[in-house]
């Protein structure tokens, strides 16, 4: 196993609430910031929105994408508890987890063919543009997996520290809702109309969110918010945007991960499941679950909360999951009524209190790419 | 600190589809890949440029499953989706709405998961959007992934789907001189240790440790270090021992000595 990798600071800023203790507190209470366009009162971008339930970004009260980026950002380099000046700042280095970054403005440089708004509103010079409002003048680069891109953007630090390439990563996620975005869920079938279900017999697809999150990562310092002890990554190599049924693929990655961590599957406390709400993600991945895990360790998928934030998912998610580890609790997985995938995994529908040590996030995405992150407490 | 030494280039390709399209030639697939490839006709242009390159690299489909889960792949662009983005842009208004064809192709990691499925590498798959330079990247990144035990080899691929002329116009205006063709590079990485062991300690070519640096710094450094290309092909029809492959294709451009600092190891 490489030297664990800490985390040193963490934020998030979601449709739940603009911090970690806020998310995590509305969280595991059952509140969900999912609601339809007719009752939803915050703006959703520019344009009109398909007809389909989103996460209300009343919430958020983004002025723009740099924004949420630089707040959470600033928020998670103060969480770090000790004299930032310790590490050079060209020995800090910048990673971005998104699938589109500046989107409202990209949209519309794109739908009036300027390709001068859209190589200025790119990933790359959204990247550079984070690193100057951070004052980060170490590395940095963009990483876009798809709705694995958060995990990966945190693998990609993991090596950057191992191999020496800086001392520290501040590794941010964020994407938000667009109609770019959402109609091309949409013309795939993709959009829950109510809101999504993940694992309920009646899910009828996901719900979109938006999110910043960031986690700074080190392999020195104190591990204050938890530590990356493994983590693996698999291609299905299969389709585009289908998972290859029985998740062959994604069983790999997880033990891989737990071989990286050195650890067996009965340590994992809790599986942070990418749990989309679509028929075929969480039948996959109920059945991927069952085989490693087994039936006793408890799946949550927190999607039914604050939706989908694809880029920014795996990161958000990471941040979710180390708060719910120090707190011991699992939130239950919400609108689930009648579980409804072939998997024989558990399942919890509220929250239960248990203390926590090692939990396994797992995200998919686009493409057939599997990541999983194993997490462990300080 | 990674431990190159022990990581081989097996394998070069480079497909300049702007050099071809100024010739008047539509890309020839059986041609560029040795070996009927219709089906890269299907993909987007940026996964096609990608999907050449590998081929040319010497790269043919894994058969084995093994194999295959220890393969991976990290990709690097820097104008992303643009072309799909446009597509995918002008159906939102089109009479029959948005494309769900179109749709997937707007992500920029679409060229890595084409790559991935049209050669069958299961590995680890990483998507970049470099701020420098992209093939340089790449290999770093493959290098830390060998190097840490995630993957046996790592194809390190780049390519760009070409401008516009606006898009070139602009691209002038921000960074003088810079031109963003439609292109596919290919870098095959493998670890020396799964090798047979005649062939561990053949001549080869070897990542240099160049590579450990700031992502921004190593392009300038570079400049200044590449070999030139003469030496790259000589040392490219080298390292066909160590791979048992004989279908490198070394392109003379200005960009590949800028990129690739590799040099020659291993004991005659």
């Amino acid at each position: 196993m490489p030297e664990p990798i800490n985390i040193t600071g963490s934020a998030i800023i979601s449709s739940l609430g603009g911090d970690v203790d806020a998310t995590v507190t509305r969280m595991i209470e059952g509140k969900s910031a999912i609601a339809t366009p007719a009752n939803a009162t915050g703006s959703m971008g520019t344009g009109a929105m398909p007809p389909a339930a989103f996460i209300d970004p009343a919430g958020m009260a983004r002025t723009s994408v740099m924004t949420l980026a630089t707040d959470a950002a600033r928020t998670a380099m103060r969480d770090v508890d000790y004299d930032a000046s310790c590490i050079a700042s060209e020995s800090v280095g910048l990673i971005l987890s998104t699938t589109k970054a500046d989107i409202d403005p990209l949209v519309g440089a794109v739908e009036t063919h300027t390709a001068a708004a859209h190589e200025l509103f790119s990933i790359r010079h959204f990247v550079d543009a984070l690193a100057k409002e951070l004052s980060i003048t170490g590395p940095r680069v963009g990483v876009s997996n798809a709705c694995a891109s958060g995990l990966a953007a945190m693998m990609l630090g993991a090596r950057w520290l191992i191999g020496g390439v800086c001392g520290r990563v501040v590794v941010v996620g964020v994407d938000v809702l667009n109609r770019f975005t959402t109609s091309g869920f949409m013309c795939l079938g993709a959009l829950s109309p109510q809101g999504c279900r993940p694992f309920d017999a009646n899910r009828d697809g996901l719900t979109l969110g938006e999110a910043a999150a960031v986690v700074v990562l080190e392999r020195g310092g104190r591990p204050k918010r938890g530590v990356m002890t493994g983590w693996a990554m698999t291609n299905d190599a299969f389709h585009q945007t289908a998972p290859v049924r029985g998740g062959r693929p994604l069983i790999g990655a997880l033990h891989a991960a737990l071989t990286m961590s050195e650890l067996p599957a009965s340590s994992i406390d809790m599986i942070n499941a990418h749990g989309t709400g679509t028929i075929y993600n969480d039948e996959m991945e109920s059945v991927a679950y069952a085989e490693v895990f087994g039936s006793t360790t408890p799946v949550l998928s927190m999607k039914g909360y604050i939706g989908h934030t694809l880029g920014a998912a795996g990161i958000a998610e990471a941040v979710i999951c180390l708060e719910l580890m120090k707190r011991g609790v699992v939130a239950g997985n919400r609108l689930l009524d009648k579980p409804g995938v072939s998997g024989r995994i558990c399942l919890p529908r509220g929250p239960i209190q248990m203390p926590m040590r090692h939990v396994m996030t797992v995200k998919t995405g686009f493409g057939g790419i599997n990541a999983a992150v194993v997490l462990s407490a300080p | 600190m990674i431990q190159t030494e022990m990581i081989a280039v097996t394998g070069f390709g480079f497909y300049d589809a702007s050099a071809e399209a100024r010739k008047g030639r539509a890309i020839d697939w059986d041609a560029q890949c040795g070996e009927p490839f219709d089906r890269f006709e299907r993909l987007d242009i940026t996964s096609q440029c990608a999907a050449v390159a590998v081929a040319k690299a010497g790269f043919r489909r894994i058969e084995n499953e093994r194999t295959a889960l220890r393969t991976g792949i990290v990709f690097a662009t820097r104008c992303g989706s643009v072309n799909a983005d446009m597509r995918f842009a002008q159906t939102l208004k089109a009479a029959g709405g948005p494309s769900p064809l179109i749709f997937p192709h707007t992500l920029p990691s679409t060229p890595m998961t084409a790559c991935a499925m049209q050669f069958y590498m299961r590995g680890p798959g990483l998507c970049l959007i470099p701020t420098g330079n992209a093939l340089v990247c790449a290999c770093w990144e493959g290098a830390t992934m060998i190097d840490i035990g995630e993957a046996d080899r790592v194809v390190c691929v780049c390519a760009e789907g070409g401008d516009s002329a606006d898009r070139l116009a602009v691209l002038h205006q921000l960074d003088p001189g810079s031109t963003m063709p439609c292109y596919g590079a290919a870098i095959v990485l493998e670890s020396r240790r799964i090798m047979p062991r005649d062939k561990q300690t053949m001549p080869g070519i070897m990542l240099r440790r160049v590579f450990v640096a700031p992502m921004d710094l190593i392009a300038t450094h570079q400049l200044e270090a590449g070999p030139n290309s003469r030496s790259l092909l000589e040392w490219f029809n080298e390292s066909k021992g160590i791979s048992g492959r004989d279908c490198f294709h070394v392109d003379h451009s200005a960009e590949l000595k800028a990129w690739l600092v590799l040099e020659k190891s291993g004991t005659a």
